[in-house]
């Protein structure tokens, strides 16, 4: 009789374990990307808006790559949303590439920020990573470091004296030349975006989230970018590129669209 | 001595055997699976309707309609038209400045009435999905579900009265009593009652396999060929926005292809005159004035240039972005140079661009007897 009681014991001190054993059910989060200017929607082609500088400008389409999505927990530990280096193309043409979803189960909990790389990093920037296009068109010059355009962003804009000029605002990997020709080192030019956050996910739901590249700050958050200085292309430039990249940084924020109930 | 029932049984184990052999007298029609090897650094996401796979049957007939004159719907000396007839394969699969009728390489039809634009090559098309003609009004997901393919533009060639001026039903009558086709169809698709439809079917079979992959540059990236000081300068101007910025729209050794298959305005006229223009199939006022970027690949022989055949030679292409490129409103940016008047070359540097723009001559394709007119057709 003991022995059946003790057993009983045993037993009812086993349930409770093995529940808590039991691995949480995931969670998912989807991304969408919105690209805007002074907190409204891009509107491409027609000349409105006036950057920092003054210099009037029109956008026709901003192509970008960003990579190692991750969310950020308070003690800095990562969840990434995919096994690989979750390297995505956005183009501000094509509406497929504005969402994000996470590929693989997210552990469910509080997240304090979400952390990507725009572009991509020196490891994953390698040429003929690609072979289709989209991504393949993206492709940057071996003579100029070689891999994928960080960043095309086209348009126009007003000089002073009235006239039109195209410019191609394009980022990727910068050189650095003894003359006018010839390049003698590369810079990596990639960075890291940190965004606060305050996200909780819960177990089999899905949390959307909004990512904003807020297209204003690539031309003032640290440095006032003029195009009548710069002029209308940057990719041999690194002076130019290092400027746009450190207001690169501060171009995005991130807005809880739903939490997961 | 057998009894009845085993009398039956074997009568009825004859009947049962005759019905097997009669359906093993109609196989299911399997055609051979065509190979297309994707060349080193090109894409590997083909256009290729999942309605029409190549196969070395389809591929094979289509080589023979392709280079029959009778495509026309007509067997009068006179009145013979092919797709051959403009699509030269010396030439690049274009007619050529030196075409003995279409003078300069200017085209046109069975009516004589010209083409609205030159011809574009037949290169590498497997690898365009972005609209077909220099305004792309052939793409795939148009929602006219016959304006979407190769398979369209053969009909449009066959019917366009700037081109062959023919009639379906003409068309397929026609090869339908030439000995050996119908054989040839039931081979390629099963059935040897010929269809229009099959008629586009084989023949765009036929240019899916059009790929030149192996210039001196195809041999550069290989690590097969060492470029000259001069075209390896070419290629650095290619290649820069500092130099001739050409690798845009023009791809490089990242896009192979040599194009984005992408429609830009680049500057030739201040003043546009839409005709038949992107803006005319896509409504988008940004892209009026902008045409296809055609690609690259045997340059020196795609003769007249532009889609207008503005210029005449390859030289004066040069000239023109070095020089007197021009603004208009819809000007694509990738133009960036424009207000300058264009990338100001120097006579050493175009030179050095004209060197690497050689190297995508390609004799293999140019010569590739699998793409070569049928010494005799089916019923010769």
């Amino acid at each position: 009789m003991n022995k059946t009681i003790l057993c009983f014991f045993c037993f009812l001190f086993l349930l409770p374990s093995c529940r808590k054993n039991q691995p949480e059910k995931p969670a998912s989060i989807q991304l969408t990307i919105r690209h805007s200017v002074e907190g409204n929607l891009l509107v491409v082609d027609t000349m409105r808006y006036v950057n920092a500088a003054g210099n009037p400008f029109l956008i026709t389409e901003i192509q970008w790559f960003l990579s190692h999505l991750a969310l950020q927990k308070s003690d800095g530990s990562l969840e990434p949303l995919a096994d690989d280096e979750g390297i995505h193309y956005v183009d501000t043409d094509l509406s497929d590439t504005w969402t994000i979803r996470s590929s693989r189960p997210i552990n469910p909990g509080v997240y304090t920020g979400l952390k990507f790389v725009f572009g991509l990093n020196q490891t994953d920037n390698t040429s003929g990573r690609f072979v289709n296009p989209p991504e393949s068109f993206m492709f940057w010059p071996e003579q100029l470091g070689g891999g994928y355009h960080y960043m095309k962003l086209n348009g126009k804009w007003r000089r002073p004296d009235g006239l039109i000029a195209p410019f191609n605002f394009h980022l990727g990997i910068g050189q650095v030349y003894d003359s006018i020709t010839t390049a003698v080192r590369f810079v990596q030019n990639y960075f890291e975006v940190e965004l606060p956050c305050n996200l909780q996910l819960k177990p089999e739901k899905q949390t959307s989230v909004e990512l904003e590249m807020k297209v204003e700050q690539w031309f003032s958050a640290q440095h006032l970018y003029d195009f009548n200085f710069w002029g209308g292309h940057i990719m041999q430039n690194q002076a130019a590129m290092q400027q746009a990249c450190e207001n690169g940084k501060y171009a995005f924020a991130i807005h809880i669209l739903n939490a997961s109930e | 001595m057998m009894n009845k029932f085993t009398l039956i049984g074997l009568i009825l184990t004859g009947f049962w055997l005759t019905a097997c052999k009669t359906k093993d007298e109609l196989p299911p029609h399997r055609p051979t699976p065509y190979e297309l090897k994707t060349p080193f650094g090109f894409p590997t996401k083909l256009n290729i309707p999942s309605d029409n796979p190549l196969t070395e049957e389809g591929v094979s007939l289509g080589r023979f309609l392709f280079y029959d004159g009778r495509l026309s719907g007509r067997t009068h000396p006179d009145s013979l038209m092919s797709c051959s007839t403009c699509h030269i394969q010396k030439n690049n699969f274009e007619p050529g400045v030196d075409h003995p009728v279409f003078t300069g390489g200017f085209v046109h039809g069975l009516s004589g009435q010209a083409t609205t634009h030159v011809v574009l090559p037949l290169v590498n098309l497997v690898w365009n999905h972005s609209g077909y003609g220099w305004n792309g009004f052939i793409y795939p997901g148009n929602p006219r579900p016959d304006l979407q393919n190769i398979e369209d533009f053969v009909r449009i060639a066959v019917i366009a009265p700037d081109e062959m001026n023919g009639d379906t039903l003409r068309v397929k009558r026609l090869f339908q009593s030439l000995k050996g086709y119908p054989e040839l169809f039931g081979k390629a698709f099963g059935s040897e009652t010929i269809t229009f439809k099959n008629i586009e079917r084989a023949i765009a079979q036929f240019v899916r396999t059009l790929v030149s992959a192996d210039a001196p540059f195809d041999r550069y990236l290989r690590g097969q060929y060492q470029l000259s000081p001069s075209e390896l300068n070419g290629y650095v101007l290619f290649m820069t926005e500092e130099g001739a910025d050409c690798f845009h729209c023009h791809g490089g050794g990242g896009n192979p292809l040599f194009t984005t298959h992408l429609f830009y305005n680049n500057g030739k006229d201040s003043l546009l005159s839409p005709q038949h223009d992107r803006f005319s199939v896509t409504g988008d006022p940004m892209q009026r004035g902008a045409y296809k970027a055609p690609g690259l690949r045997n340059v020196s022989l795609s003769g007249p240039y532009m889609h207008d055949g503005r210029f005449a030679t390859l030289d004066e292409v040069i000239d023109f972005y070095s020089h007197h490129v021009v603004s208009s409103e819809t000007i694509d940016p990738l133009m960036h140079h424009v207000l300058q008047g264009g990338v100001q070359l120097t006579p050493g540097q175009k030179a050095d661009l004209k060197a690497f723009l050689l190297c995508l001559h390609d004799t293999v394709f140019l010569n590739n007897p699998a793409h070569s007119r049928p010494e005799k057709f089916p019923d010769e």
